[in-house]
């Protein structure tokens, strides 16, 4: 069936646009530079490399002759060109191989994969085992056993919030950038345990071919070991709410000397900044301290102007329970809310936050905006409303 | 609505035919019809109005992600969007379009005079708009629609407001409607095929969605099980997800997958019985291997029982249950693949045109082949490890179901259209349609396995810069898509309106029975008397 | 009953026992 040709004029035009997007789409190509996995920094990642490349190459050749068949069919069979239908419709012989074949290339695939499955389980004798905790949204890591143990912070997004709003231009580890980023020793066995205070999460270092979901409640594991020095960014991977996007991970992976030496000084700083709940704190200490405490954990739906985004955000600045009796707020801060025995995006923070960093969000609160009670909520008070 | 079926033929006129249509006119008709034409036509127009508000949603998804930065819609809403382009598109769109064209199908291509049971064929239509309706209320619910992505894991889906309990409730009346009809659809190929019409002489079309159905009675049900057991867990005190209550969040993404690993072939099925008619009409030669494909079809509805966790490789299975699931999912490579062969052995040595149905046919061999090879790569564990939950993904499935099941779809409005309503639609404009969206699916999707590879997860409002130009093309593509398919309403409907007359027999290769035995476009009523079949 | 209503009873017991079977099961499983 012969189409009709369309007026020149539209073809004309067509053609134009198309050249312009193809220009586009090439231009782009030519720009954007992420074509494969990541390069590797473990052994386990180039092994996955390795695999893919293989099976990609298998598949892109079986695909290929399969496919120059249809294209050979599509020229030559064609009735325009006279062509006229044989009648076959069986050919036991052929229908075995072309059952078969695939069956042999399926074992021929499924075997270095097997090798490395079984190797990327195996997360015995571990050098150094770190405990992950999944929250929304930011992540908590534990040194639990091996050098280093008992350094224990909180990892959070650090771009600031101009530049997500596009009020300044992005930094070039945009999104990918944390506070305190995650610090292991090169050529050695880490161990992750992971595990989540809310909702399932996923932890994940493309180079090093290690991801395992952090699942409320229970506690999984993976393994890798860095080859090379360097910093190694990734983002969660388990759709776990409204700042889902918004959580990285960051490995940064030492010398062994480097290693002892950011172990040192972690160790002095937590003792030094060891926050001493029975210290009674002065109202503005806590308030400036609270505000930090704000930007990380509460701007993202209350806002910094405290005005929340109703009905799903509250507002905070003329907001009943922070400006109503203390005990109540303490115990919102400590355990979420929960909506006729329905938990809601108000998880609590007795986890995340110690009870100095909780007072001082709540005094916060309490003297910002409209808000002026005047009240400093200590520490001691937040402690002793713990379950 | 009463202009799409013209009975006897003729343009239209002005002409009051209504007495012939069951004794109701306008609205009324379409309310309370139980004829499969008319609920066939019921579900394919109900399939593409929820196919243009999915779209829409999937519109706003990419304008977001043009650019990284937040630009329109704040994560929560993006969220809300991303969730509910999933529903709407697996249960509103192409599952109801492969329920329209068996209704309309499967009586006339087994000489019944129509499905086993007419009354309860209405109801299960009419559970789509209300179930339909539910889905879209819930944005404007407090809280909004659920943002919890179609697959509404637990522990998340307890967070969310009463938008969640509206889609739940949503889910179970499409269940039910899926169901309904399966049981209808298995009793009419079962019970009700003409005299001579053995079950290895149906048109493949008849077997695809007769194992289809199967499979949407065993796994529809599970669902069901899985989304009341989150709504118990929400409202009634139960902690079958909630670790805290010595639940397990895991075992939800057990059952959801016991269902959610079916049903992807419960979409896909149908999509290559149509495919399976189209393909040796254009050939002018009858389908190779036609019992192997009735084998491979039912090897791969049962073999897609045993595989499920592998959408769950990273949640921290031992060993063990990784390999089992890795080898049997690659063992449904081999029924895929005989399939795949099959049809080009049909092509080959044929006498080819290319008409707009065999375009989109061949697109779809091509493409669907192309996401089932993604879907290899996929199944490999360690490879997995590194993909679960990226681009990656959302690429193969959307080849998989939008450039396999949708083009699919197309191939068979296409080829089906003349003998539904006695007209041609224009050829120029079909072959436009095919190729606008050929190229802006491929613009759209293919730059997406990069996204992945490089590292992009999934369901993120926002994004470092390295994935910025794969983005942008990505989003340029969709844009073009989702343009072109107004095209297809556009030429859809100058058919129906002022399409030139269809002949007898417009494709020269179609040996069906509805192309054999009746005339074009097909009676209201038809095989009132069983045909007699040599 | 006719035919094509046992037909559809029978796949409508299958759907409802293992819509029924599945919570049940967890239920009883789960201690709750």
């Amino acid at each position: 069936m012969k189409a009709c040709k369309p007026a020149r004029g539209i073809a004309t035009r067509a053609a134009q646009a198309f050249a312009a997007l193809s220009g586009w789409a090439i231009s782009g190509l030519a720009l954007a530079a992420e074509w494969n996995l990541r390069p590797a920094g473990s052994k386990v990642a180039g092994d996955i490399h390795d695999l893919h490349e293989y099976v990609m190459i298998l598949c892109t050749v079986i695909f290929v002759g399969v496919f120059s068949f249809m294209f050979y069919s599509v020229y030559a069979h064609r009735k325009s060109k006279g062509h006229n239908a044989a009648q076959f419709h069986e050919n036991t012989t052929v229908e075995i191989l072309w059952t078969v074949i695939p069956a042999i290339i399926l074992v021929i695939i499924a075997l270095p994969a097997t090798r490395v499955v079984i190797a990327q389980k195996d997360t015995s004798n571990p050098d150094l085992t770190i405990k992950v905790t999944g929250y929304q949204w930011k992540w908590g890591y534990d040194y639990v056993k091996g050098e280093g143990e008992g350094i224990s912070f909180i990892s959070t997004l650090a771009t600031p919030r101009e530049q997500i709003e596009n009020r300044a231009p992005k930094g070039e580890n945009y999104l990918l950038e944390v506070d305190n980023e995650l610090v292991v020793p090169v050529g050695k066995k880490i161990r992750v345990l992971t595990t989540a205070g809310d909702v399932i999460h996923s932890w994940w270092v493309p180079a090093f071919g290690a991801k395992q979901d952090a699942i409320p409640g229970f506690i999984r594991d993976l393994w890798f070991r860095p080859e090379a020095t360097g910093t190694f960014r990734s983002q969660c991977v388990e759709l776990c709410g409204k700042e889902h996007g918004f959580m990285p991970i960051v490995v940064r992976v030492v010398s062994q000397e480097d290693y002892s030496k950011w172990v040192g000084e972690k160790m002095k700083l937590i003792a030094a900044a060891a926050d001493d709940p029975n210290k009674q704190y002065a109202l503005e200490e806590l308030r400036k301290r609270g505000e930090q405490v704000y930007a990380k954990n509460c701007v993202a739906c209350h806002q910094p102007t405290g005005k929340g985004a109703p009905p799903a955000f509250p507002p905070l600045d003329g907001s009943k329970v922070v400006l109503g009796p203390k005990e109540e707020q303490i115990r919102t801060e400590l355990n979420g809310v929960v909506k006729n025995g329905t938990p809601t995006a108000m998880v609590g923070f007795g986890n995340q936050l110690n009870d100095v960093e909780l007072a001082a969000v709540i005094t916060y609160t309490r003297n910002s905006w409209s808000n002026k009670t005047g009240e400093a909520i200590q520490p001691a008070e937040v402690k002793a409303l713990r379950k | 609505m009463s202009a799409v079926i013209d009975t006897h033929g003729h343009a239209h006129d002005g002409h009051d035919h209504h007495d012939h249509h069951g004794g109701y006119g306008g609205v009324l008709r379409w309310i309370t019809t139980t004829n499969h034409k008319d609920i066939g036509t019921l579900y394919l127009w109900f399939s593409f109005i929820m196919f243009m508000v999915g779209g829409t949603m999937a519109m706003a998804i990419r304008l977001e992600l043009f650019q990284p930065g937040i630009q329109f819609f704040n994560p929560d809403l993006f969220n809300q969007f991303t969730t509910m382009h999933g529903l709407i598109m697996v249960f509103g769109a192409i599952m109801p379009a492969f329920v329209g064209f068996a209704n309309w199908q499967i009586p006339m291509m087994i000489g019944a005079p129509d499905m086993a049971f007419a009354r309860l064929n209405n109801w299960s239509f009419w559970l789509l708009p209300f179930a339909a309706s539910l889905l879209v209320i819930s944005f404007f619910t407090p809280g909004g629609a659920p943002g919890v992505g179609w697959t509404m894991y637990a522990p998340l889906t307890v967070q969310m407001g009463v938008g969640m309990d509206l889609t739940i409730f949503a889910v179970h009346l499409l269940g039910m409607s899926s169901i309904l009809g399966s049981i209808n659809i298995i009793t009419t190929i079962l019970n009700m095929r003409a005299p001579g019409m053995t079950l290895m002489r149906m048109p493949l079309f008849c077997w695809t969605w007769l194992i289809t159905a199967y499979l949407l009675v065993a796994a529809m049900p599970v669902l069901a099980g899985a989304v009341t057991m989150s709504l118990t867990d929400r409202h009634f005190g139960t902690s079958f997800f909630n670790a805290a209550g010595g639940g397990d969040p895991v075992l939800y993404q057990h059952i959801f997958w016991f269902f959610g690993h079916p049903e992807v072939y419960i979409i896909a099925l149908p999509a290559f019985g149509v495919v399976s008619q189209v393909i040796p009409a254009f050939s002018r030669k009858p389908l190779f291997g036609y019992a192997s494909m009735v084998y491979a079809t039912s090897a791969i509805a049962i073999l897609s029982f045993i595989v499920w966790a592998h959408h769950m490789y990273t949640v921290g299975m031992p060993v063990q249950g990784q390999l089992f699931f890795m080898y049997a999912t690659t063992l449904i490579a081999i029924p895929t693949g005989v399939k795949v062969f099959n049809w080009v052995a049909t092509m080959w040595k044929g006498s080819l045109t290319f008409e707009t149905p065999m375009l989109f046919a061949i697109g779809f061999l091509f493409l669907f082949t192309l996401g089932g090879f993604t879907g290899l790569v996929l199944s490999l564990v360690p490879i997995d490890i590194q993909l679960h939950d990226t681009y990656y993904v959302v690429a193969h499935f959307h080849y998989v179901m939008v450039a396999g099941a949708l083009f699919a779809a197309f191939a068979g409005i296409y080829f089906w259209l003349p003998k539904w309503t006695g007209r041609m639609y224009d050829e120029t404009l079909g072959k436009w349609h095919f190729w606008l969206t050929m190229i802006f699916f491929n613009i759209t999707f293919f730059v997406q396995h990069f996204l992945g590879l490089a590292g992009m997860p999934r369901r993120i409002p926002d994004y470092p810069l390295i994935f910025e130009s794969w983005n942008k093309i990505s989003s340029i593509g969709a844009f073009g898509f989702g343009l072109s398919q107004l095209l297809f309403l556009y030429l859809v409907l100058k058919a129906i309106r002022s399409g030139e007359k269809a002949p007898e027999k417009p494709w020269e290769g179609a040996d069906s029975l509805e192309w054999t035995h009746l005339p074009t476009p097909a009676p209201y009523h038809s095989f009132e008397t069983p045909p007699v079949l040599k | 009953m006719s035919r094509n209503l046992k037909t559809a009873l029978l796949l409508a017991l299958v759907s409802l026992s293992t819509f029924v079977g599945i919570i049940a099961k967890y239920w009883f499983l789960n201690g709750k």
